[in-house]
């Protein structure tokens, strides 16, 4: 069956596993400290990354091999199990809260799982699937575009509940990017905003921790040791990297002041040791996973694969453009890893997972 | 799948994606470049502020002597608490304990140790046992956060001893007045710094490097005030201001005028350094927490305030000393010039009263004038000599700049520019009014008359040491100048001598020294405010002096505001103990005091006794009735004690004659005179020992003693330290 299998992108693999690596020396790096102090084990993180990251290019690799139109065969049911995850994680003592009491996790032993980051990618699947068979409709408001708002608006209040925001930003993100390449109107676009937007702001500013991290984002300095402490900190950071950072494990940051240095703020971590330098090449290389995703989805052989290469390879974009701008202050701080780089089993495995299905669309793509 | 084809327009809109995604990957980039190159700098240097934490490791403050090598002030080792409130875990229980033991408001405690800041100081300058205390609970409860560090409080053992001269320190230990102040940078060394790494949580960050910059210790500082006389001086100033209701406290300052070393100098109302920010008195402690800032602030600067160095006031008569010296030495005037005195005199169109105008002196010869404090007289000799010599003097006495004493705050005298200056002004000048001039600079100008003419910077700081007590600097006497000649300051000298042994400084006189002297009598101001101070300098002995002392009392409001009257007895009593405490010689040591044996009378007529007993150089009290022949039945002292002389002898001429009882009053402390004085009151004689004050008695005080009875003394230098 797998007989002729074609080559897939190796610009695309290889930019992931370098973007990996580096990941994990940030990892061992930022989590060191942190591992001392709460495992007796500088390496607890690290190893941890490391045999995920092992794992998941397993993953990466066998998805590879696994002919994409799967998905679009299983994508209503992928949809449904990633529903009720959704829902079993708010089920008391299911759910387990890491911040504030938002109940974001499924504790599975081995690791903590997040329900929101399979809704990400069964989004992406079960919109490609559905706006590949009704393309035509999707340029009519009210059978067309409308019902996926409905999807979308099903998924966002499940997150609403958790709460999860930057997963409903996220996943509220894709499924317009998804609609927009697969051919909805403007007009329709706008319609939905003017709706749309307003519930979300108001959804803000009905809760006084939203408020704060708003206000928090405006001036962090207003409140350096509340709510502007972490962008602060991220700010102190990668300010004090320079041009060519501290060197690798120098990082001060790390020793407390950052919180969460090995995940969300792993790439203040990254330019503290590594500097401006660094910093562009980590850029530089998610500009170029970007540029290969888009260029497979581009030349993908049908709408089903194209809309799923183009959601995966916005959903890595999206991550780590936001991630890179709460890091320097310019978005409020949100849970939101980088993807390939920030510690977290899931992340990593799901992203992987990501790349193993976009891969398997490069082998695909029609030259012409 | 077979309808499902990607159109041309979904294609556009992927690269419409592409398009917006690289446009935001640039601008964060440049963001990102922003902060890394800008910014970096700031930022760096605030993370390194936050990562970094700067201890300073005190250094020791010198400690300061005095000449006799006495402890004036010295750092005692305390410690300073401190609490990292991130590492506290129960803040109210360690707020409590906190509170407890300092003695501080539960409340502050707790906001303290609840902040956000890295590190709060609680308290400072704890003593060691107390400390001690909190370091036990600290182990027992393994209570997280509390830093204990050794620091120095500045501690001054002798309280308000030269407390003026001394200044003091303030919460930093960095010296705020006095020597403290303006030997600041000598007494404070160089305080050592530890700059270590500690992470978010105030811990210290494993392996990192620590920067340790060890303390250099202060120097110390030898005075050359003299503990033993600048005590004399403080007991004798106080209660002249007491007594005499000396509204602007006083001043008293005591110089050997061939080093110019200032050997005492007391400012009374004085403060205990060690209590420096008040209140001063019991009188202010009971209102004290009443008083809003600017009231303690004021009360705070008049205490603090050096007036001997930092005032300045009309001298009048004391400065005719340095008329005197002028004229002497310009040779306007000789010894044997005569002045008449008519009781008023007309200069420049003003007529001016001798102080004596009711009974003018007549001819007088110079000696006499100054003897007399005769107005006219300097008035003729002021105008005779000139306002350009006049001033030609003063400029050289020193009068017209500052002195160069190593104290902060010192003035500057102020006097009529010369040009404005005419007969009047000249006048008034000669015999001291209408121009100011700072205590210091008058006894540092007394001292040059001393001195063979010789203006000496005043010294008070004789030597700076090392804490193993190697001098490393040596600060020798300074002449500033020449002021007058040799002879003249040996007339001068002469003449003051003859104020106290036939003038109006006969309250300076002490049997057995020629003291020399001058009072004065000061109005300051014109019109209704008018006040008085009421000084005396005087020299000792005169023909060779070793002090030069300056008392002055500022708006005495007690009966009398005469320098002569209550000034120069003041001085006399801190003349007098001093020269006793440097073992100078007598002049004429048959005037001084000795020992009688008292003889024995009984069996002799009360008319034989008397006889003997006046012979004898002592004094007689019979008691009861009796005539010139009753015999002389008991005595006492009994025969062959030694008695002072002029001690009285209480006689009894009646068999088994009840004996009038005394109660020995408790002389403890007391000077010389002092004690004498109490004892010789009640009727009981007195035998001293030794110098400086009362340290024993015999009978102990309470005891009841017969009259007459001889109560033998032990005075002491008292040690200060």
């Amino acid at each position: 069956m797998k007989s002729k299998l074609k080559p897939f992108d190796y610009t695309l693999f290889t930019t992931v596993i370098i973007l990996f690596g580096i990941g994990l020396l940030m990892v061992l790096s930022a989590s060191s400290h942190l591992g001392l102090l709460s495992y007796q084990n500088p390496y607890h993180f690290f190893v941890r990354q490391f045999l995920f990251g092992i794992v998941g290019i397993g993953v990466m690799l066998f998805l590879s091999r696994l002919d994409y139109k799967i998905y679009k065969r299983f994508a209503k049911l992928i949809f449904v199990v990633a529903i009720a995850l959704l829902c079993l994680v708010l089920i008391p003592g299911v759910g387990s809260g890491e911040t504030r009491g938002a109940k974001r996790w499924i504790d599975l032993g081995i690791t903590n799982f997040q329900p929101s980051e399979v809704a990400k990618v069964a989004m992406i699947i079960f919109l490609s699937a559905s706006i590949s068979e009704n393309q035509k409709k999707l340029e009519k408001f009210w059978t067309g575009l409308f019902p996926y708002f409905i999807v979308i608006g099903l998924v966002a209040g499940l997150l609403y509940l958790e709460p999860h925001y930057s997963a409903i930003g996220i996943i509220g993100l894709i499924s317009v990017i998804l609609l927009f390449v697969g051919g909805a109107k403007f007009s329709h676009f706008a319609t939905i905003g003017a709706i749309v937007v307003p519930i979300g702001v108001i959804g803000i500013f009905i809760s006084k921790y939203r408020v704060d991290r708003i206000v928090g984002f405006l001036d962090p300095w207003s409140d350096i040791k509340g709510t502007g402490w972490q962008v602060i900190q991220s700010l102190y950071a990668i300010g004090s990297g320079g041009i060519f950072g501290l060197g690798l494990g120098q990082s001060k940051q790390k020793y407390s002041y950052l919180p969460d240095a090995h995940n969300d703020f792993i790439l203040a971590i990254l330019g503290e040791e590594l500097g401006l330098l660094g910093m562009l090449l980590v850029i530089t290389l998610f500009g170029l996973l970007v540029w290969r995703g888009i260029v497979i989805a581009m030349k993908a052989p049908d709408l089903f694969s194209g809309l799923m290469a183009i959601g995966i390879t916005m959903l890595i974009a999206l991550q780590f453009l936001f991630n890179l701008a709460i890091v320097t202050s310019w978005f409020p701080v949100t849970g939101m890893p980088v993807p390939f780089m920030s510690y977290g089993g899931s992340s990593l495995l799901i992203f992987m997972a990501c790349i193993g299905i976009l891969l398997n669309i490069s082998r695909n793509v029609r030259n012409e | 799948m077979k309808k499902d084809t990607m159109r041309i327009k979904t294609k556009k809109r992927m690269l419409v994606l592409m398009g917006l995604f690289l446009v935001a990957l640039v601008v964060l980039a440049g963001r990102v470049a922003w902060i890394q190159t800008v910014e970096s700098e700031k930022l760096q240097k605030m993370a390194y502020d936050q990562q970094t934490r700067d201890r300073t490791i005190n250094s020791s403050r010198g400690t300061i002597y005095s000449s006799d090598n006495k402890v004036l002030a010295i750092s005692a080792s305390m410690e300073t608490i401190s609490v990292t409130p991130s590492q506290v875990a129960n803040a109210a229980e360690l707020s409590q304990k906190l509170a407890d033991l300092l003695g501080l408001e539960y409340n502050e405690v707790y906001e303290k140790v609840t902040s956000k800041a890295a590190l709060v100081t609680i308290a400072k300058n704890v003593e060691k046992d107390v400390t001690d205390i909190l370091r036990e609970w600290i182990n027992e409860t393994k209570t997280k956060g509390v830093k204990i560090d050794e620091t120095n409080k500045r501690y001054y053992p002798n309280n308000r001893l030269a407390a003026h001269v001394l200044g003091f320190v303030g919460s930093d230990n960095q010296g705020l007045y006095g020597i403290e102040k303006s030997y600041e940078d000598v007494l404070t060394g160089i305080p050592g710094r530890v700059i270590s790494e500690t992470d978010g949580k105030g811990n210290d960050i494993p392996f990192s490097s620590e920067e340790y910059y060890a303390p250099q210790n202060g120097r110390d500082l030898v005075l050359s005030i003299d503990s033993s006389i600048q005590y004399f001086t403080e007991k004798a100033l106080a209660p002249a201001v007491i007594d005499n209701d000396c509204v602007k406290g006083g001043v008293a300052i005591v110089m050997k005028p061939s080093t110019g070393d200032v050997l005492a100098m007391a400012v009374y109302p004085d403060y205990d350094p060690n209590e420096a920010f008040g209140p001063y008195d019991e009188e202010q402690a009971a209102i004290w927490d009443s008083l809003d800032a600017t009231e303690k602030k004021k009360l705070r600067e008049s205490a603090w305030r050096n007036k001997a160095i930092s005032d300045t006031y009309e001298p009048g008569s004391t400065f005719k000393v340095i008329t005197t010296s002028a004229a002497l030495d310009s040779g306007t005037a000789t010894l044997d010039d005569h002045f008449t005195c008519v009781g008023r005199i007309t200069v420049g169109g003003a007529t001016m009263k001798c102080w004596r105008y009711y009974r003018p002196h007549g001819v007088q010869t110079f000696t006499e004038a100054l003897g007399n404090s005769c107005n006219p007289a300097f008035i003729q000799l002021g105008v005779k000599m000139g306002k350009e010599t006049f001033y030609k003097y003063i400029d050289a006495f020193g009068f017209t700049e500052k002195t160069g004493i190593e104290l902060p705050g010192e003035a500057t005298g102020v006097f009529h520019a010369i040009q404005n200056v005419h007969d009047t002004e000249l006048a008034t000048a000669a015999f001291g009014q209408r121009f100011n001039i700072t205590p210091i600079s008058l006894i540092a100008a007394i001292s040059a008359v001393a001195n063979d003419g010789k203006l000496m910077v005043p010294r008070i700081v004789k030597e700076v040491r090392d804490s193993d007590g190697n001098t490393l600097y040596s600060n020798e006497p300074k002449v500033v100048r020449q002021v007058i000649s040799k002879e003249t300051s040996e007339k001068v000298r002469g003449m003051m001598e003859k104020v106290v042994s036939e003038g109006t400084g006969g309250n300076a006189y002490i049997k057995g020294y020629e003291v020399g002297g001058k009072t004065g009598t000061a109005e300051q101001g014109i019109g209704a405010s008018t006040w008085y101070v009421a000084s005396f300098v005087g020299i000792a002995p005169a023909n060779n002096p070793e002090i030069a002392v300056l008392v002055a009392l500022f708006d005495p409001k007690g009966p009398s505001h005469g320098g002569g009257a209550i000034a120069a007895p003041v001085t006399k009593q801190i003349i007098e103990e001093t020269l006793r405490y440097l073992q100078i010689q007598p002049n004429n040591a048959d005037e001084m005091n000795t020992g009688v044996i008292v003889p024995e009378v009984r069996g002799l007529t009360v008319a034989e006794t008397r006889t003997k007993l006046k012979e004898a150089g002592l004094k007689y009290n019979f008691q009861g009735t009796y005539s010139d022949t009753s015999i002389v039945k008991d005595q006492i002292p009994k025969p062959n004690i030694e008695v002072l002389e002029n001690s009285s002898i209480i006689l009894y001429t009646e068999e088994n004659a009840e004996k009038t009882m005394v109660e020995v009053p408790n002389v403890y402390g007391k000077t010389i005179s002092e004690a004498t004085a109490l004892l010789k009151n009640v009727g009981l004689n007195v035998n001293t020992d030794g110098l400086g004050v009362a340290d024993e008695q015999i009978p102990a005080a309470g005891t009841a003693v017969e009259k007459g009875s001889l109560v033998k003394v032990t005075f002491k230098i008292k040690e200060v330290d």
